[in-house]
């Protein structure tokens, strides 16, 4: 299957301007530094057109970390390296085969493919997944379950933040569980908790930083109480 | 709104392109997962309650 990238008016997203400081999902709009300068788009694909090492290089120092990132963030850091070669590998040949047709269209079209191999990955998972069913329907299959070493860390962590949440103040805590955990649009809640956008921003972007802090200061406390037990137990014995 | 998988369509693609290349916001929205997982993890118990209001405002 060819990707052929020719969405046209899409802006050159590596122009970065100013923004607010509060947390990348509420940058929509705002793009900052691209690693090391953007390079010229269509001199870059001219020079993996023909070949050209530097072209290469250019090509990794500009899409290496990102590519790197988004697969782990979806796939994990399993054979991190060998997914992101691979998706290298892809993007050149796709380029020299002449499938981008724009070459300032470049981040697109290594989304399009970063996109595609994250797809394909899954889709093997599930096909895989489906035969070890198929091949023996009452065949024991693997035990993917936390062991309890994993279990007993899990349900601390849980406990840890629970009690950090339980720790916020009212109004904080219900600004956080209604947008990231129940999910409600903004404007709802600001209707219901009589805010404007703005005091809404700042509610909620202090109510994380206090979310942090106080986490910090647990997993802090947490530590000590385990170097504590330990230190004790190593005095009894 | 990406970390919260609620970024959809053009947005999200303009995004995720942006974010290939662009080392400030991969780092920005790591810290974002890792807010969201926490905030996931202490609020399963959390059902809906009635609104805090401002006070005197």
């Amino acid at each position: 299957m060819q990707a052929v990238i020719s969405r046209a008016g899409m802006k050159n997203t590596s122009e970065c301007g100013p923004g607010e400081k509060e947390g990348v999902e509420e940058r929509q709009g705002e793009m900052t530094s691209v690693v090391g300068g953007a390079p010229n788009w269509a001199n870059l694909v001219e020079q993996i057109r023909r070949d050209d090492p530097a072209g290469m290089e250019e090509l990794y120092r500009v899409f290496a970390r990102g590519i790197r990132f988004y697969l782990c963030r979806q796939l994990g850091p399993q054979e991190l390296d060998d997914r992101v070669h691979d998706t290298f590998l892809i993007v050149v040949q796709a380029i020299r085969r002449g499938d981008l047709r724009e070459p300032e269209r470049l981040m697109g079209f290594v989304r399009t493919i970063v996109r595609r191999q994250v797809a394909a990955h899954i889709d093997g998972l599930v096909q895989s997944r489906r035969q070890e069913v198929e091949i023996d329907m009452n065949a024991r299959l693997p035990d993917r379950t936390w062991n309890p070493e994993q279990s007993l860390a899990s349900t601390e962590h849980v406990h840890l933040m629970r009690r950090v949440l339980s720790a916020l103040s009212e109004r904080d805590r219900e600004v956080l569980v209604r947008f990231y955990l129940h999910e409600e649009p903004q404007a709802q809640i600001c209707r219901d908790m009589e805010l404007t956008e703005t005091q809404f921003r700042l509610l909620k972007s202090r109510a994380k930083a206090r979310f942090g802090e106080l986490g910090k200061k647990k997993l802090q406390q947490g530590a000590l109480n385990a170097l504590f037990v330990r230190s004790y137990s190593g005095m009894r014995h | 709104m990406y970390s919260l998988g609620r970024l959809a369509g053009r947005q999200c693609a303009r995004f995720e392109e942006h974010l290939l290349v662009c080392a400030d916001c991969q780092r920005r929205l790591q810290e974002a997962d890792t807010f969201v997982a926490a905030m996931r993890a202490a609020g399963a118990s959390y059902a809906r309650k009635p609104t805090v209001r401002a006070v005197g405002g």
